[in-house]
């Protein structure tokens, strides 16, 4: 190991206690840990926006006077500018306008998104699932697909239920009738059910980066063990 | 009729005031029949004073001349000068009114019709009245007293509810005139005591004269301290003693009277009021705060009026005042936030234990062999998609994890990334995140393929839709190096956040058709994958570091070693225990609380 190695090891196992005595609770050296990584973070995001956006897209369009680049890139330049004026107290109001063009353009972007990548793809698939040529195999039922596709159309309709139950006993405070409360409260578990999933999903991702962690330092030690 | 002389329309006869202009018809009030006298000179109008004048020199005559009175009251001006008519001289019988000398006629002649019976009944009458005229008199006298007190309170009334809304007129405060109006003599001679405490008395009247306007102001701070020395002095000076009054001189102070009471200029005040007074002064609540003190002394709640308890508001909103005061520059006191206690024990114990078990199975248990698990329905459309591929076809790798999930993605995609690479595929590396620029040169190095450039994407959700859209490569929009996404075969995203994976279904997804998007993910995205799976909407997946072994697997690549099975067996079943543990608990805590609850209902 080279030296530089064994620097930026033994940093990495400081950082890495640190990060553990979170386990006795928030305490100083979690807290400088964790600024060390935002910190670090942001410098670093800030030199490759510097980098690989600013500089190319808006000043080296601007070098070029007179061209088309030019012209467009004067959009930019005073947007950022109005953002930029955000910074004096008196000014404030300027960066309202490219604020609300980011903010309004991105909410667009997301509902037409949502609606076209998501929405309709699923409810589609929900409903394909009772096409008969998925159902039937070999000109004969399958049983399997038609029950599977049963299943998944009773847990969306019951997932809707139970959020659409759940608006209304805010709103109103009225008693359901007990059919609706049935499919409300299977709704619930299909929702318990894809929570516990995505539990076990992070727990797994947490889990196995910390074996990660722990092997690495394991490694780390057996070689500055052996030299 | 009459007409009245403002407008010239009718009235009625008994009318005081017109009923078409408003105006006062007092002047024409007139009785029937007296028209004819109206330009003779008015009788002088009798006051009150003249009235008991006339009823004391009535009693004297009675008592020299025993005669009978005729009756008592206003007609008994009228009797008496009907009974004396010789006493009347002829100018008077002149100048008398016409109904005047009807009315005496008239009289005459009934009194000679009543005879005898009427001068005995009289007399009765008169010796009746001539024993209750005392109290007759004395009831008078309250009876004016009543009026006149009445009158001054109204009056006062009207002044206080003109400045209403203001809290002081002149800089007198609300509850000085309160005070002013209930004692309003004794307060002044108190004033004029404390305001020249060693002058002569005799000098007194003519400094209260010389008091100018504007010294109202200081009178009533001066009544202030008056007030704050104690309310009891207030009190008593505002009671002259008996012997002043007998005296005929000014009423003394408590303490020059020889009174019991404490000294005006001995402090009463707490030692905090000094520091405080002068912000209250100069915020306008003195009053207030002298209210306050008012109130706070307990002898005086017996002889001070109800008027000054009724301050009770004004000594509350004094309190809070006073404490905000007395906390400024104190800073603010200490969040309450929830006391861990032994909550933070458990999660070290549960936490230390974790790491225990970990550490130990890394250390001491050997390797597992890799069981041959069968990969799900998704992993396996991936590797028929990877395998799809053919020489020279183009994928893009879209690297768009962050660094703690480093570990676990290294082990899902360096095994696929390595064979694309043996098998000629050209490889393009893209990220959105600029974290991705650096990993993703530590992900060619634990795929052992040659290390190239990675293009950074930015914009995010719009930069994707951008990239998607656009099919002109030289676009300045899209980063250098980067080609249109339709040109590429199959775009393998390398994902760790669920926002991310959406993003590029949601915006690239729908321009790109279908089986364009594959996924290597991290585990905890797996439910998030399955439903855009089934849709079509991806070529297939992999999550996880288990799926990424049989995945390695199936395209002849050795899975990474980076992750021990043993110890990935060991954490879960750790979390399932503790997850256990906490479901028994949580149970039996919640048992013991109904039992609680129970003999209380």
């Amino acid at each position: 190991m080279n030296p530089m190695d064994i620097v930026l090891g033994f940093i990495g196992i400081a950082l890495s206690v640190m990060i553990f005595s979170y386990l006795l609770g928030d305490n100083f050296f979690f807290r400088v840990a964790l600024y060390i990584l935002v910190g670090v973070s942001a410098g670093y995001g800030a030199a490759v926006l510097l980098l690989k956006v600013i500089i190319p897209r808006l000043i080296e369009p601007l070098k070029e006077s007179g061209t088309d680049a030019f012209w467009l890139g004067l959009v930019p330049l005073a947007l950022c500018l109005l953002l930029a004026l955000m910074l004096v107290p008196r000014t404030v109001r300027a960066g309202t306008l490219p604020l609300s063009f980011l903010v309004g353009a991105a909410a667009a972007v997301g509902i037409a998104g949502i609606s076209r990548g998501t929405l309709a793809p699923q409810l589609l698939a929900v409903v394909n699932r009772f096409s008969p040529e998925l159902l039937l195999e070999n000109s004969a039922a399958d049983w399997g697909g038609i029950v599977e596709a049963f299943f998944i159309l009773f847990g969306v309709i019951s997932v809707l239920f139970y959020f659409h139950h759940r608006l209304s006993r805010k709103g109103a405070g009225t008693q359901r009738p007990l059919l609706v409360e049935g499919i409300s409260d299977v709704g619930q578990v299909f929702l318990g059910i894809s929570f516990g999933m995505l539990f076990v999903g992070f727990y797994s991702a947490a889990l196995t980066a910390l074996i990660a962690r722990i092997v690495w330092l394991k490694d780390f030690i057996l070689a500055l063990l052996a030299g | 009729m009459i007409q009245c002389p403002h407008c010239g329309k009718d009235n009625l006869p008994q009318a005081t005031r017109c009923v078409h202009c408003g105006k006062d018809l007092d002047n024409l009030f007139k009785i029937e029949g007296a028209e004819a006298d109206a330009g003779l000179p008015e009788e002088p109008e009798i006051s009150v004073s003249d009235l008991l004048r006339t009823f004391r020199q009535e009693e004297d005559s009675q008592a020299e001349e025993h005669r009978p009175a005729v009756s008592s009251g206003p007609s008994a001006v009228f009797a008496s000068r009907e009974d004396t008519p010789r006493a009347e001289t002829p100018q008077e019988e002149e100048q008398a009114p016409e109904w005047l000398i009807r009315i005496r006629k008239r009289a005459m002649q009934e009194e000679d019709a009543a005879g005898e019976l009427s001068r005995k009944f009289n007399s009765l009458e008169a010796s009746r009245s001539q024993e209750h005229q005392g109290r007759v008199d004395e009831e008078f006298a309250n009876w004016i007293a009543r009026i006149r007190e009445n009158a001054r309170r109204e009056n006062l009334q009207a002044a206080k509810s003109a400045q209403a809304g203001s809290e002081s007129e002149g800089g007198v405060p609300e509850w000085l005139r309160r005070v002013r109006e209930l004692q309003p003599e004794g307060l002044e001679e108190n004033q004029a005591v404390q305001e020249e405490p060693e002058e002569p008395r005799a000098e007194e009247p003519e400094q209260e004269k010389e008091l100018p306007a504007e010294a109202e102001q200081e009178q009533a701070q001066e009544a202030e301290s008056v007030v704050e020395s104690g309310p009891e002095e207030a009190i008593e000076t505002a009671e002259p003693a008996p012997d002043a009054e007998g005296a005929g001189e000014p009423p003394l102070s408590g303490h020059e009277t020889g009174a019991e009471t404490p000294p005006a200029e001995e402090p009463t005040e707490s030692p905090k009021t000094p520091e405080i007074k002068p912000v209250i002064e100069e915020l306008g609540l003195a009053s207030e705060v002298s209210a306050l003190d008012l109130e706070e002394r307990p002898a005086s709640s017996e002889t001070l009026s109800a008027d000054l308890l009724l301050l009770r508001k004004q000594k509350e909103s004094a309190q809070i005042l006073m404490n905000l005061i007395g906390e400024e520059g104190k800073g603010l006191p200490p969040a309450k936030t929830p006391r861990e206690g032994s909550r933070g024990w458990y999660r070290f114990i549960l936490g230390a234990f974790l790491l225990l078990v970990l550490i130990a199975v890394i250390v001491f248990v050997p390797q597992a062999r890799p069981a041959t698990y069968e990969n799900p329905t998704p992993a396996v459309a991936l590797k028929d998609a990877l395998n799809a591929l053919k020489n020279g076809d183009k994928v893009l790798v879209v690297q768009e994890y962050q660094a703690a999930a480093s570990a676990e993605m290294e082990q899902v995609s360096a095994p696929v990334l390595r064979a694309l690479e043996e098998r000629g595929i050209a490889l393009q590396f893209l990220t959105t995140h600029p974290n991705g620029l650096w990993l993703s040169a530590n992900l060619m190095n634990a795929a052992e393929i040659p290390a190239r450039e990675t293009a950074y994407l930015a914009g995010g959700r719009l930069g994707v839709l951008t990239a998607a859209l656009l099919a002109d490569e030289s676009s300045a929009m899209l980063p250098e190096g980067l080609e249109s996404l339709e040109n590429y075969q199959l775009i393998l995203l390398l994902e760790d956040s669920q926002a991310d994976i959406q993003n590029w279904i949601e915006q690239a997804g729908p321009w790109l058709g279908a089986g364009k998007l594959g996924v290597l993910a991290s585990s905890q995205n797996a439910a998030l994958l399955l439903p855009y799976y089934d849709a079509g909407q991806l070529a297939g997946y992999t999550a996880g570091a288990l799926e990424g072994r049989v995945l390695a697997a199936a395209l002849g690549q050795t899975a990474s070693t980076g992750m021990p099975l043993r110890a990935y067996q060991a954490g879960l079943l750790v979390m399932i225990a503790v997850l256990l543990l906490g479901i028994i608990i949580k149970a039996e805590a919640d048992s013991n609380a109904r039992h609680q609850k129970e003999p209380e209902g």
